[in-house]
């Protein structure tokens, strides 16, 4: 199964897992299967439109998904999906 | 191997000599550290590391803009301030950490935040902007004032144990804007990320390393890159980046706008 990365702000949503494998040929069911798992993840990903928030960024094996083919973009496996909403620590 | 520089001291030579034998960055990397002005967003856990880093390269010139006095809630993380320091503006404590790490470095400092009406007057001289600030407001402030400069802007942010750095080549590279278009809701105020040392000085230390290399074309800087790193699962990754055609900020720069 693909595995997601989860960020560290992620985890108290994720039972504090840092990397959860989850079902999905594509990037949305994936992302969909985490949150029936955690709900409250969904929240901190998705508006209420259903679309991935503006200040989340999704990589698939280190490429943002931007540059494929979005939430349709493919998984198999062996794919690693990084989850990273926007930080500012300074 | 003795160097014989008569723009330098023998005692610059000296301090400099480790870092003067790494492959292409050599007296000519030196010297353009020695000529170069680099503005920092903040003098904390992030932008503290990055201002020593640079002060013990020898950058020439560095700006820190930084309001407020400093408390002890800050010493856990800011390299440039010491117990001494509580109640004293920040920029003052910074200043003289910096003063004691080279005193060749020459450094101005602004006793406030960075603000889009005060950008341009903090960042307007120097050759790169450095940013590690904690909040969405300044950061944005800086990439916008980079764009409308052409000057190079180095990001770096932490939270918990992440790091993330960027750098940005304006018309060229991805900018901040283009990777974070909008600010999170969840970031409302500075006390908002927790932090310790360790994850800040890694951040700024990744962003000293692309200022110089940015500054001296010395190795490859993170040109549509994101770094990231989290310590508590010891995981790292580069991640591509790109430029929005959409980017309120830089999509009005073609390639060759740099």
């Amino acid at each position: 199964m693909p595995k997601i990365l989860v960020p560290t702000i992620m985890r108290k949503h994720t039972a504090n897992n840092s990397s959860v494998e989850v079902d999905g040929s594509t990037v949305s069911e994936a992302i969909d299967n985490l949150t029936v798992t955690y709900p409250a993840v969904g929240e901190l990903l998705r508006g209420s439109d259903g679309r991935l928030r503006a200040y989340v960024n999704v990589f698939v094996n280190g490429d943002d998904i931007r540059g494929l083919d979005g939430e349709q973009t493919g998984l198999t496996a062996r794919d690693e999906l990084l989850v990273l909403p926007a930080m500012a620590g300074g | 191997m003795t160097l014989h520089a008569p723009d330098f001291t023998k005692f610059q030579l000296d301090r400099y000599s480790r870092q003067l034998r790494l492959d292409g960055f050599g007296l000519e990397g030196q010297r353009r550290l020695r000529d170069a002005h680099v503005a920092i967003s903040r003098g904390g856990g992030v932008g503290g590391t990055v201002a020593s880093h640079l002060a013990m390269a020898g950058v020439g010139h560095l700006t820190v803009a930084h309001g407020g006095e400093i408390v002890p809630e800050y010493l856990n993380r800011m390299l440039l301030a010491s117990p001494k320091d509580v109640g004293r503006p920040c920029v003052d404590a910074f200043a003289d950490s910096l003063a004691r790490i080279n005193p060749d470095v020459q450094v101005t400092t602004y006793p406030e935040y960075v603000t889009d009406d005060n950008v341009r007057r903090i960042v307007g001289d120097a050759d790169l902007i450095a940013d590690g600030a904690p909040l969405f407001e300044e950061r944005y402030a800086l990439n916008k004032a980079a764009v409308e400069l052409g000057r190079p802007l180095v990001s770096g942010a932490m939270y918990d144990t992440e790091g993330y750095i960027t750098t940005v080549q304006p018309g060229r590279t991805a900018c901040l804007s283009c990777i974070y278009p909008t600010k999170p809701p969840y970031w409302t105020d500075i006390k908002v990320f927790p932090a310790m040392s360790t994850a800040p000085g890694m951040v700024g230390a990744v962003m000293a390393m692309e200022v110089i290399k940015v500054l001296t074309g010395f190795a490859e800087p993170l040109n549509n890159q994101l770094m990231f790193f989290d310590l508590r699962t010891n995981v790292s990754r580069l991640l591509k980046v790109a430029r929005r055609p959409d980017c309120t900020a830089c999509s009005h720069l073609d390639n060759n706008d740099v």
